[in-house]
């Protein structure tokens, strides 16, 4: 889980007390977009207006932000630095680097979570193996070469072309193989014929098996044949409590800390090259100050 | 800095390079994927200490190069060491690729790619 942030709105006062007014544009603009998943957006609308409404030189600036698309965001970006002085320049640099050191904080626990969750997989496998039958060993010898994906990655594309994409990972939308032997089971454990002989449970599955024909007709045949196995089947159809634990564990991972570790990764590379970009802005003011400075 | 949404649409499988334990863990979650004969393509390779560095290499370039059905690539941190050159030049966006820790392994911070980055984004 991503740890919540500890001080969301005070990155906004900080900035907005102590950064010229000028690029207050600039930063509201880069908070509501780039912070979306630490700061929350109504706080700094809410400063963005107070300040809006209290300087007139933001007044072509709208609190809430209008659909930017890349070249406008970018032009906005560039020609907001090319105006700041080497003051705002360095202002607005501590700010990003604020909010890169958060991610970093952020990534770092992650990192340490990611390797947690790998040690526990791990722990669980070897003991999965060590109670195994004399000879087995739970890894390549066992893999299908007919395996087909379970689980599957999604990339969301940003809402504005500045941002990075999201990525999430989810399961793929099949029924899952036991969910056939779940619907028996439970019918059986509700209905008023219980499972007591072997007769019985056949009557039940054949009843069963009518209705599901009647309700799918051919498509049953057709979903049946799409159905992708528990990867777990692939060692075994009775497979050990260790092995299921380990598999619980992986997915947890896969679908929790992996997913943000690539956000995360993403967002950073973003924050870099703008803190760069900010860099050399200010590098190239004080040279120009410097020029002014020569007789 | 986004890219469009044409470079992911279809990237929807997980990849990994790892060693066999590590690999096992992640088919476990259900990410492993053979495709349809005759090209049978595994989108995982395990690793051990036979494997040349060239059969890494290759199984790095075909997930990240030729394939367009790989969003993810997961990669021991200690077989990205083994093609470090490889790894640290790879400026694609898609495939994302991240370094996770094995069980001989553990993480190491002074090898993870992102505080290296970290590392020269503040002067050292």
């Amino acid at each position: 889980m991503l740890r919540p942030n500890p001080r969301p709105t005070s990155i906004c006062h900080t900035l907005f007390e102590h950064c010229p007014k000028s690029n207050l544009a600039f930063i509201t603009h880069r908070m509501t977009t780039r912070q979306s998943h630490a700061i929350k957006s109504n706080s700094i609308t809410e400063l963005g207006t107070k300040y809006i409404s209290q300087q007139p030189i933001l007044d072509s600036f709208p609190p809430t932000m209008p659909d930017f698309n890349s070249v406008n965001v970018s032009v906005r970006a560039s020609s907001a630095l090319a105006d700041m002085n080497t003051n705002e320049l360095s202002c607005l640099i501590d700010g990003l680097l604020e909010e890169y050191l958060e991610l970093l904080d952020q990534y770092t626990n992650l990192r340490a979570e990611l390797g947690k969750a790998q040690s526990s997989i791990q722990q669980h496998l070897a003991r999965a193996n060590f109670h195994a039958d004399r000879g087995v060993r739970y890894g390549a010898s066992f893999y299908t070469p007919r395996m087909q994906a379970s689980r599957v990655c999604r990339v969301t594309s940003p809402a504005l072309a500045s941002e990075s994409p999201t990525f999430s990972v989810h399961p793929y939308p099949q029924k899952s193989p036991d969910e056939g032997i779940n619907d028996i089971t439970t019918k059986t454990s509700s209905g008023t014929s219980p499972i007591t002989s072997p007769e019985n449970f056949k009557e039940n599955l054949f009843e069963d098996e009518k209705e599901k024909e009647k309700e799918a007709g051919t498509n049953g045949k057709e979903k049946d044949k799409n159905k992708i196995p528990d990867p777990i089947r692939m060692f075994g159809f009775s497979t050990s409590r260790e092995l299921k634990e380990a598999q619980k564990e992986s997915i947890s991972m896969i679908e929790g800390v992996i997913p943000k570790l690539l956000g995360l990764d993403e967002q950073m590379k973003g924050v870099e090259i703008e803190i760069r970009r900010a860099r050399k802005y200010r590098a190239k003011a004080e040279a120009q100050i410097s020029e002014d400075v020569k007789p | 800095m986004a890219a469009p949404a044409s470079a992911y649409k279809d990237r929807q499988f997980l990849a990994v390079i790892g060693d066999e334990d590590s690999v096992t863990g992640l088919l476990l979650a259900g990410i492993g994927h053979v495709t349809q004969p005759p090209d049978s393509q595994k989108n995982f390779l395990v690793v051990d200490s036979k494997t040349d560095n060239a059969a890494i290499e290759e199984a790095f370039e075909k997930f990240t190069t030729e394939r367009k059905d790989i969003g993810i690539l997961l990669i021991n941190q200690h077989i990205a060491e083994r093609i470090r050159h490889r790894v640290d030049t790879y400026t694609a966006a898609f495939p994302a690729l991240l370094e996770i820790p094995s069980k001989d392994h553990p993480y190491d911070p002074e090898k993870d790619s992102v505080l290296r980055r970290v590392r020269r984004l503040f002067g050292e």
